[in-house]
């Protein structure tokens, strides 16, 4: 019988390769993998042809599928490879960590035990807060053991033994990037961390034999306990680690669980028996060892069995689920995550020119961005990072040393350039597939809870629905309908009108489930486990995508209703407030006004805080003030009509939420506006009728601005123009300020025939909008006035031919003929 | 005859005297120990050099002081550039030491930092190539002899490192002799129908200003010889604020300024309000804020204060108050009337306005713009 271990780093390319190599040369008849055994149910979808990483074994209590924990596995992943290669050579396969259905139920018992602790004696909780404070102090201190070194970061310790300043880029330089013989490797990393462990055990060991022996005397019920309060106490200095020698939590459990796994592998007469586990666990479980040093470290199959006796247990659920290269570069189920996994995968693929392969990739990128990167300039790059890694005394060049590289000859020591060659090489946008047969992921359970709780149909059917959201359950069912919408799941659409017309407590939507939705809900599952994350890192990644303020906005509006965290909304809100800063569009700004106040009026329907909203507001506002006036500077008639648009956003939503100092210099500068005759006509014309409907300006002051505007000293296009900006609207100005239609009457009279048809279709533009009873009022004013008044003949032939107020003998029967077409040009 | 003397002798009692003659001990002491390779005609080896700039200690105790505070890994980046025979390029805001780490470098690595060619506007071929000495010239016509060695030249000759100060105030065309040089690595004398092939340790090291106006952009040919490396400025609010109460001192009593004492309360400001809208957010890093057109450099900040100082010893009661800066502040932020006065309201509203006691800087700028 023989017995490999092979101690790994989790997702090493270089260990990967290795490890290869030596299981194509051991043929071994069983390989035992460190991942949950739990995951046996699903492992064989690993060989599926559909399966693509990267992508994560999710492992969760079904009816808590927060606390799930993932194994992700990328291409060049060890254990991933590993596993390929037993489902493809049909060996047997184990997966012999500690499983979670006892890991899960520990985590309940004592979460029980804490809370019993907290209900029980208030006074205690106190000294506990205080005791942690303290613990943290002495973390702080440097004089740590050397064994707390070892057990905080072993890898730590041996680079620093080696003179390197992270452990990451000592485990590269020489476990991944070595080219020594495979099973040397695997010997070495043995060696190595035997001698750690050993040390480790020297300090703190004494502690270990008796906690084991102690359990050989104490009763089941103690050990227990024992256990639990280790994890407590493991638990309280945040994933910190003082005195004990574990290194993880269940540390010992998990690795009694690996022998007594491999122990059974033994005993079933297994000839060949390679083992692949995190390389901090190897010395301990090789248990055919003679050597002197492995037995003292390891504890004997009777000690095991004691540890491992009456572990609680709970439900488990286990699935896979696409993953990301993003996401890969967090910590997770194994507590390992990668800095850089497209820099490990390109090195898994290319292991021979790797970094020329880089720095080429990297010179395209550039190139595809229009930027000069000639490949004599990859040629000094190459060797630039050869120099650099001599130079520190490095044997091969690591990822610093490329990109202090690509640094300096691609980018001209521009890190902007920099950044954006490591967000598409190094983290990438690469996601994972799954099989169709993957079981339902906790996603999908979560909100089929969450339809059931809500008592929701499921149906293919159109379905209408009203909700009142002054009611609970018809609120949390408005939510789940956002919160579906936010992550593309289009189940319920909101009708829009009928919300305006029935107020803010009324809600309509049209439900109808289409089948594709479970496919989006199986990728929205890399996103998160429960509704509520899924959501909240999809709003973070749309809120990343989006390049313009009033989107930016929108999506605050459109997030809001799903009622997600408020860490997620601070976060859109932070990013307002930095887009609104450097942003040097004032469209933008005065378009981004109306959600937000929308926001901030309504928003407290929904009970949301808008506290935190209003500061960026007035900011938004304070720099439209300052931006307004220099950008209406040159505006051509489109662009005069736009910002009419934005002007009067801006000034409706004053209306609705501002204080009197905010409208104060709003008018100022509407009013600094209509001086500067700069300004499109159009522009000044609607901030001077603004101004006058706010009362800010009187009817004195207005009849001297409309007899400065409209004036024969100026440009008759111009006086239209403004004249079609101040009445856009509305006609009731015209209809009850008799001076205005005198000075315009008077304009229009002294007009020559030929620009008065220049002007016409102008004219005609800014009366058009006005409602049909304005129009028919205004014919009779003119009638009205004409009786006071007879030089409005000459007018009213010219501004309208509406029949009914000429004085003249009417040939009823032509007129007959005429109505109809008056009244389609009244009408549009 | 007697002026060229002077000019020619070693003045001991110069006013600044040259890397390699200030640091020579330090020099020696790492020569000795320094038993790496060494690629041909460096003084030191690259380890050694790095060492020298970045300072440390030297296995029999013996101190090396540091030139260069900042990111160590820039200066190893420098070294292994000049090892890799490319031309290295220090690139960055003015004051950030650009041209005393390039002073050490040619110090360390050729013991020789005079090889220096400064740009200007006025900058012609002959100073980055050769001259002729006109009287040789005439009498014996094109020679050897009658060529008067540029410093890159002289280099090229010794295999030393050349130095050129503010390349991109050197016009384009001449800017472009160096293309030859960078890349051949000679230096062609048509006149002679030969040239000057360099030896081996030959490179150049140029420094430039990036946000300078009026400058002659590199042009891409020549950018593509050159690594860059771009110095940053000062890292922290507080070593500024230092550095620029050091010069204001040092400045203000060579001025002999009636006032007693600069304020370091409004040092701080003028430099926090010069970090922000040089980095484009608050120092808190809570608010984004437009960055105006100038460069905004500690340099300007120490000009300021000395300004501020002036008004207040001479026109105000000699204690430098918000008024005596709001003129100096407004007047370099605002370089482009339009768009920084925008971006210099913005900010008054958006950040001075909001700001605990800043009140009165707030008012005394409003009132200028």
């Amino acid at each position: 019988m023989k017995l490999n271990i092979f101690g790994i780093r989790h997702h090493g390319p270089g260990c990967s390769r290795s490890l290869n190599n030596a299981i194509e040369l051991l043929q071994p008849d069983i390989l035992l993998i460190e991942a949950p055994p739990e995951g046996e149910d699903v492992i064989e979808l690993a060989a599926h042809p559909d399966m693509s990483p990267p992508v994560a074994m999710i492992v969760y209590p079904p009816d808590k599928p927060d606390d799930a924990v993932f194994y992700p596995f990328a291409s060049f992943s060890p254990e991933w490879n590993a596993i390929q290669y037993a489902l493809k050579k049909n060996i047997s396969l184990r997966l012999i960590d500690l499983p979670w259905k006892h890991r899960f139920a520990l985590d309940e018992i004592e979460k029980e035990n804490i809370t019993k602790q907290q209900s029980e004696d208030s006074v205690s909780v106190d000294s506990c807060a205080n005791e942690v404070i303290v613990e943290v102090d002495i973390d702080d201190t440097s004089d740590k053991s050397f064994a707390q070194q070892i057990i905080e970061d072993p890898l730590g310790v041996l680079s620093r033994a080696s003179g390197f300043e992270d452990n990451e880029t000592w485990w590269e330089q020489v476990i991944e990037q070595s080219k020594g013989e495979s099973l040397e490797i695997f010997d070495g990393i043995f060696e190595v961390m035997s001698v750690l462990r050993e040390r480790v055990f020297a300090e703190c060991g004494e502690d270990n034999r008796d906690n084991n022996n102690s359990c050989n005397k104490k009763s089941d019920e103690d050990n227990l306990d024992n256990n639990n309060s280790t994890n407590n106490k493991y638990n309280k200095k945040s994933g910190k680690f003082t005195k004990h020698f574990l290194r993880g939590k269940y540390e010992l459990l998990r690795e009694s669980w690996m022998r007594q796994s491999i122990r059974k592998a033994i005993s079933e007469g297994f000839q060949k028996i390679a083992v692949v586990c995190g390389a901090w666990h190897a010395p301990v479980l090789n248990v055919v060892s003679d050597s002197e040093l492995l037995f003292k470290l390891t504890p004997t199959e009777q000690q095991d069995n004691f540890l491992l006796r009456k572990l609680p247990k709970s439900k488990v659920s286990v699935t896979w689920t696409p993953w990301t290269f993003s996401r890969l570069a967090y910590r997770s189920g194994y507590g390992a995550g990668v800095a850089a996994p497209g820099w490990y995968e390109h090195l898994w693929t290319f292991s021979e020119q790797a970094v020329i392969r880089w720095i080429s990739l990297a010179a395209r990128l550039l190139r595809a961005e229009s930027l000069d990167a000639s490949s004599a300039n990859v040629i000094e790059a190459v060797r630039l990072s050869e120099t650099l890694a001599s130079l520190r005394g490095r044997p091969v060049v690591g990822i610093t040393e490329v990109n202090e590289a690509i640094l300096t000859v691609l980018c001209r020591g521009d890190f902007v350039l920099l950044e954006l060659i490591r967000r598409k090489l190094e983290t990438g946008f690469r996601i994972g597939s799954v099989p169709k047969e993957t079981p339902a992921v906790p996603l999908l359970r979560d909100i089929e809870t969450e339809q059931k709780r809500l008592r929701m149909k499921v149906s293919e059917e159109i379905i209408s629905v009203d909700f009142d959201l002054r009611k609970e359950t018809d609120r949390a069912k408005s939510r789940l309908l956002h919160r579906l919408n936010l992550l593309g799941i289009d189940w319920g659409k909101l009708q829009q009108d009928q919300v305006r017309s029935t107020g803010t407590f009324h809600e309509f939507w049209q439900l109808r489930w289409q089948v594709e939705f479970l496919v989006r809900i199986i990728e929205s599952n890399a996103l998160g486990n429960t509704l509520e994350s899924a959501v909240s890192n999809a709003i973070r990644i749309k809120a990343d995508s989006i390049r313009s303020l009033p989107e930016l906005t929108a999506l605050i509006e459109s997030v809001l209703p799903a009622e997600v965290s408020a860490d997620v909304i601070d976060e859109l809100l932070e990013r307002l407030r930095n887009e609104s800063a450097v942003s040097s569009d004032v469209s933008g700004l005065m378009l981004a006004i109306p959600p937000l106040v929308n926001v901030l009026q309504y928003g407290n329907v929904r009970g949301t805080k808008a506290e935190r909203l209003a500061p960026v507001y007035n900011a938004i506002f304070e720099r439209i003030l300052v931006g307004l006036i220099p950008a209406s500077a040159s505006l051509d008639d489109d662009a005069a009509v736009r910002r009419i648009v934005e002007v009067d956003a801006v000034q409706n939503s004053l209306k609705l939420y501002s204080s009197a100092e905010q409208r104060k210099d709003w008018q100022k500068v509407l009013s600094a506006i209509t001086k500067d005759d700069v300004i499109h006509g159009l522009l000044r014309g609607r901030c001077t009728r603004i101004l006058y409907e706010d009362g800010t300006i009187s009817g004195e002051d207005l009849s001297c601005s409309l007899g400065l505007a409209v004036t024969t000293a100026i440009d008759a296009i111009k006086v239209a123009q403004w004249m079609q900006g101040f009445l856009c609207g509305s006609g009731q100005l015209l209809l009850q300020f008799d001076l205005l239609w005198s000075i315009l009457n008077s304009w229009v009279c002294s007009l020559t025939d030929e620009v008065f048809k220049e002007l016409l279709p102008l004219l005609r533009r800014a009366f058009s909008e006005f409602s049909a009873p304005e129009i028919r009022m205004m014919g009779e004013k003119i009638k009205q006035l004409e009786i006071q008044n007879n030089s409005v003949t000459k007018i009213k032939s010219k501004i309208t031919t509406t029949a009914q107020t000429k004085k003249i003998q009417l040939d009823k029967q032509r007129i007959k003929l005429v109505i109809p077409i008056l009244q389609e040009i009244i009408s549009d | 005859m007697a002026i060229t003397k002077k000019i020619l002798t070693e003045v001991s009692s110069a006013l600044r005297q040259h890397a390699e003659q200030e640091f020579s001990e330090e020099l020696a002491v790492l020569s000795r120990h320094d038993d790496r390779a060494k690629p041909v005609n460096w003084k030191l080896s690259p380890w050694a050099v790095r060492m020298y700039l970045v300072g440390g200690t030297l296995p029999d105790g013996k101190v090396i002081s540091p030139k260069y505070i900042g990111n160590v890994r820039l200066i190893e980046i420098a070294v292994a550039t000049l090892a890799t025979d490319r031309a290295l390029l220090l690139y960055g805001l003015p004051g950030t030491a650009k041209s005393w780490v390039s002073e050490h470098l040619a110090a360390a690595i050729s013991c020789d930092s005079t090889l220096l060619i400064q740009g200007t506007a006025g900058t012609d071929e002959s100073a980055i190539r050769y001259g002729w000495n006109y009287a040789q010239l005439l009498a014996s016509g094109p020679s050897a002899d009658a060529i008067v060695p540029s410093p890159m030249m002289r280099a090229m000759i010794d295999g030393k490192l050349a130095r050129v100060e503010e390349l991109t105030r050197i016009g384009n065309d001449v800017q472009d002799t160096l293309i030859t040089i960078l890349s051949e690595k000679t230096l062609p004398i048509p006149e002679l129908g030969s040239g000057v092939q360099a030896a081996k340790g030959f490179n150049v090291i140029a420094t430039a200003n990036n946000r300078d106006k009026g400058v002659n952009e590199l042009s891409s040919a020549l950018m593509r010889r050159f690594n860059t490396v771009v110095l940053p400025v000062p890292d922290s609010l507080d070593e500024e604020v230092q550095i620029v109460e050091r010069r204001v001192d040092q400045l203000g009593r060579a001025l002999a300024l009636p006032v007693a004492k600069p304020a370091i309360e409004e040092i701080r400001r003028v430099v926090t309000i010069f970090r922000e809208l040089r980095n484009g957010v608050t120092t808190d890093g809570k608010t984004k804020v437009k960055s105006p057109s100038g460069t905004l450099s500690t340099a300007e900040a120490i000009s300021v204060i000395n300004g501020g100082l002036a008004m207040a010893g001479y026109y105000g009661d000699g204690v430098l108050k918000a008024d005596d800066l709001a003129a100096g502040v407004t007047g370099s932020i605002v370089k482009d009337p339009a768009q920084d006065a925008i971006v210099w309201k913005e900010y008054l509203q958006t950040v001075v306005k909001e700001r605990e006691g800043w009140k009165d800087l707030y008012r005394a700028c409003r009132e200028i713009i």
